[in-house]
């Protein structure tokens, strides 16, 4: 997960039809220097209403296949830093900082391009959170999305 | 609060060693969102040895003649497997040797004593190829349990989100 909002569709019968991806209500764009953070929230709403009225018959409702090849396999090192963040979260909660941030920073050096991960971390130092986010957002390359775009069929030839 | 290693070694020796020393230290597991203290461990410092009551606390394996097993999931625990061993008339089960078998990452922290392991490969890409959502529970703002699965017959729109 990048931010919220996030959405995720679940059909009656409890199956993913749409994995997690990126779900504002209304279109949005901010400029940030020189970078460009955009949403398409209309047209998720759209889509989503079209679910609702359709169910299985939208065009917007994946099926299996299709949502599991959306869902990235966990790689070792992505499961390796899963234990980490865990650890960390342990050691907060047991108010050992040192330990917390030891663990947390090995979860990031693991999957360096979670914002997750580093997202727990810079909550401890509100302050400075803002500025750890703009350094990471700086350093995407021109052709990285910060939200991914959505896979939305029709609506994205308009 | 677990005592510390050092301060329990040196009482034991003072007790002459009497007390199953083998056994005297415990470690916390966490595994799959839980915590699970464990009171006896074999010392090991990069393997955590448990009992089968143990590890069945820990990630639901129960020993079998077959091996130790979870659903589907058999995996052999023959003296060569080097997965179980015999101390002081109990059996050990290698909790790090099965999540090795298993292609299970974990990590540790062996001053401390506690134990992370990461979702078991199996049970995590079953989802992956099913799309099935894995049922979960989280408490509403009444306190009251709310799971996934007491949704089902209605269409579910999962959210996260912030008020800001």
């Amino acid at each position: 997960m990048v931010n919220v909002p996030t959405g995720v569709w679940i059909d009656e019968n409890g199956m993913i039809v749409r994995p997690n991806e990126t779900a504002y209500s209304k279109d949005t764009k901010l400029s940030l220097g020189g970078k460009v953070l955009e949403s398409r929230g209309s047209d998720y709403v759209a889509a989503l209403r079209d679910w609702v009225a359709k169910g299985s018959e939208s065009e917007y409702a994946m099926s299996p296949e299709e949502v599991a090849a959306k869902v990235a396999p966990r790689t070792s090192d992505d499961a390796m830093a899963e234990a980490h963040f865990q650890l960390g979260n342990y050691f907060h909660q047991q108010d050992n900082a040192a330990k917390a941030d030891t663990h947390w920073a090995k979860a990031q050096e693991l999957r360096p391009e979670s914002w997750n991960y580093h997202r727990q971390d810079w909550s401890f130092t509100p302050k400075e959170a803002g500025g750890h986010w703009m350094k990471k957002f700086q350093s995407m390359e021109d052709d990285e999305e910060y939200y991914p775009t959505l896979d939305l069929p029709n609506l994205t030839e308009k | 609060m677990r005592i510390s290693r050092v301060v329990l070694s040196a009482a034991l020796a003072v007790l002459g060693g009497w007390f199953m020393t083998d056994t005297a230290y415990g470690a916390t597991v966490l595994y799959e969102g839980r915590t699970v203290e464990v009171a006896h461990t074999l010392e090991d410092p990069t393997d955590l040895w448990v009992t089968p009551d143990d590890l069945t606390k820990i990630n639901g394996f129960v020993v079998k003649p077959e091996g130790a097993c979870l659903d589907e999931i058999c995996i052999p625990l023959t003296e060569a497997s080097g997965l179980t061993t015999e101390r002081l008339g109990q059996k050990w089960i290698s909790v790090t040797g099965l999540s090795q078998k298993l292609n299970q990452p974990y990590a540790y922290d062996a001053e401390a004593g506690v134990w992370s392991f990461a979702p078991l490969a199996a049970t995590h890409e079953s989802y992956l190829t099913s799309a099935e959502a894995p049922d979960f529970a989280l408490k509403d703002r009444e306190g009251k349990t709310i799971h996934l699965s007491d949704f089902r017959g209605k269409k579910v729109l999962l959210m996260t989100w912030a008020s800001w």
